[in-house]
Order: C-alpha cells, then sequence, then structure tokens
C-alpha cells in the first residue's frame, strides 16, 4: 500500500524539515504547482452564493441580523459553535475562503505537526487546497 | 425574477468571448469576464445581468471542486483513511491545539463576510478588516517589523488570512487568541457593519 500524497509548495516544503522524520515517511511529497491569483471581487461572490444548510448556522445568521447592539453579535460569535458544521457546510465554507486561505492555515500548521492525527489533518488540508486549485486550473475543463 | 437558464448564460458567454464555457475551466471563464470593459452594457442587451453570470460560473467551479474534494478523499480513504475524516480533522486538531481558534475565527470571518452586504466598491469589507488589523495590533504593541501592515494587507485580499495574522501576533503578547477574537468582536467597524446590516430577506 503506497503512502497518500501530500501537495505541498517549495517554500512549504521547506518548512516540513522541523516534521519528525518518523512523520515524513509516512507521505509522499509533492510538488504544489497550480496557482490561482485570487482577489477580492471572485472572493466576495463566493461568499455571496453560499449555501450553508445547518439549522444551527442559519438560526446564527437570524440572530445576527437581528441583534441591534455590537454585544449581541460579541456574545453570539463567542457561542456559535461552529464545530458542528456538516461536510457540506465546511466544504462551502473552504470554496469561499479559497486557496490563500486555506494556504494560510497550512503554513500555520505546518511546524506543529508532531503526531499520526496532526498529519492527518494536514493531508485534508492540503486535499482541499489541491481540488480548490485543479477546480481553477484551466484543465479542469477536462474533469 | 427568475433567473436565466444556463444555456441562455452559456450563450451569451460564447458572444462575449469567443469561448465555450464547457471548454475552459470556470476559473479561467472569470478572468476572461474580467477582462470586457463595458460587460455590464453588453449583458443589458441580453437582458443578462452580471450577477446572473457570476452566480452560474460560482455555481459550476462549486459543483467541480465537491468532485474533485470527493475524488481525492476517495483516494486518501483507500490507502488510510475514511471519507469522513477529510473535512473533519482540521476542526478536531485546531480543538486540541494552543492556536486552535485559528480556523474557528477564520471560518467566522468568513460567516461574518456573508452576512454582510456586498459593499458598493471595491475593497469593503476587507478594507475594514486591514484596517482593523491595524488598530489590533497598535493596541497589542507588536512591533512592526514582526507582522507589518504591509504583511497584513498583502494577505488582505482572501479576508480570513487577515484573521489569521492578527491573531499570529496578538499570541505573542497576549498568549490568547479569545483576545484578540474580543477586539475584533468590540470594533468600531463592526459597530458601523452592523448599522448597514438590512433586515432579513
Amino acid at each position: 500500500m503506497s503512502n497518500p500524497h501530500l501537495h505541498l509548495t517549495t517554500n512549504e516544503q521547506a518548512i516540513l524539515a522541523v516534521i519528525p522524520e518518523n512523520l515524513r515517511k509516512k507521505v509522499n511529497i509533492e510538488t504544489e504547482t497550480l496557482m490561482y491569483a485570487d482577489t477580492p471581487q471572485r472572493m466576495q461572490i463566493r461568499v455571496k452564493n453560499m449555501q450553508l444548510s445547518a439549522p444551527g448556522l442559519l438560526v446564527f445568521k437570524k440572530k445576527v441580523t437581528e441583534a441591534t447592539t455590537v454585544e449581541e453579535v460579541t456574545g453570539l460569535l463567542s457561542t456559535a459553535n461552529l464545530t458542528a458544521l456538516s461536510e457540506d457546510d465546511l466544504s462551502e465554507l473552504y470554496f469561499a475562503m479559497g486557496p490563500d486561505g486555506v494556504s494560510t492555515l497550512i503554513v500555520q500548521m505546518l511546524p506543529h505537526v508532531r503526531s499520526e492525527e496532526d498529519l492527518e489533518a494536514l493531508i485534508s488540508l492540503c486535499v482541499i487546497r489541491h481540488s480548490l486549485l485543479l477546480s481553477l486550473s484551466p484543465t479542469a475543463a477536462s474533469l | 425574477m427568475h433567473s436565466p437558464k444556463p444555456e441562455v448564460l452559456e450563450a451569451a458567454f460564447h458572444d462575449l468571448t469567443g469561448q465555450h464555457l464547457k471548454e475552459i475551466s470556470p476559473g479561467e471563464a472569470t478572468v476572461l469576464l474580467e477582462k470586457i470593459p463595458d460587460l455590464d452594457k453588453q449583458l443589458q442587451s441580453k437582458n443578462i445581468t452580471r450577477q446572473d453570470l457570476e452566480t452560474h460560473l460560482n455555481g459550476v467551479q462549486k459543483s467541480l471542486f465537491r468532485k474533485i474534494l470527493d475524488a481525492g478523499g476517495k483516494t486518501v480513504d483507500v490507502i488510510t483513511w475514511p471519507v469522513r475524516k477529510i473535512l473533519w480533522p482540521p476542526i478536531k486538531w485546531y480543538l486540541k491545539h494552543p492556536i486552535r481558534n485559528t480556523l474557528l475565527v477564520a471560518l467566522a470571518i468568513v460567516l461574518l463576510l456573508y452576512l454582510t452586504p456586498a459593499p458598493p466598491g471595491p475593497g469593503g469589507f476587507r478594507d475594514d478588516l486591514i484596517k482593523q488589523g491595524e488598530e489590533i495590533l497598535k493596541k497589542t504593541g507588536v512591533p512592526t517589523p514582526q507582522v507589518s501592515t504591509e504583511a497584513i494587507a498583502k494577505v488582505g485580499a482572501t479576508g480570513a488570512p487577515v484573521a489569521e495574522e492578527v491573531i499570529k501576533a496578538g499570541e505573542q503578547l497576549l498568549e490568547s487568541p479569545s483576545n484578540i477574537l474580543e477586539h475584533i468582536q468590540k470594533s468600531k467597524i463592526l459597530e458601523e457593519r452592523m448599522k448597514k446590516l438590512g433586515p432579513l430577506p
């Protein structure tokens, strides 16, 4: 059984050296060559077209739009349980965030990978980013 | 008012660019559209709005992303992990990690962008976030060489990374990401945005 692939940019691969060797051996490093120049306007369109379905999120949205003070929003935001999001809602959020946002998370996560679970998380984010980049690449039309 | 049918939008796109939507990626299509100087006017003559076309392209790209993500998930599943874990581990990871709030704040900001009406011109909420980042940096006293305004502006294009830069800076001094979140939430800018929030559709 082959190791899972980890798509990292050359800059990210430079950080990879800090990960314990036994963990590094569990993945096949591939260079992420796909790039996308995001813009605020494109992000606005993605955000505008987000379709979130979790009842909790819809309630959250309703409460925020009905709030009249900053304190109310502060309270709502600090108690919002974003960990209960479904895969569909999470993918909507990652899609809206775009490859740049996910890249920043990857860079911050990389130096802290110490266990198989951490590695699993890193692989997941890389799969998400690679999927985002692939969907935007010129070859996407043939997929 | 109903949105035009996909075939109408695709025909309009072909008229405008000479390209078939099915033969290029949504990313390329977006770039092509952005290059048309009088796009709104041309679309108007076809009884189509820019929003109709952008929403259609966005939907195509999102479907493509899900298709690719699902395929990638299955590949990983075959090798080691259940598909279910593809999207969940980042959340689990951050919950048990000292910087766990980073992703949650990033997601919260995307949600805030979602809840905030689109600004009339370029910049808008993104610029607000950048300004807010600068204010927070001043409050925390982080020396600019560590997290410069330029660095924030550079990553600010996507919104979410701004929060991350702010948290990173805050962690160094306050050792508590939640304090930074509190700053963001209590910001004057958010208050102003709140006033602009209209009633529920």
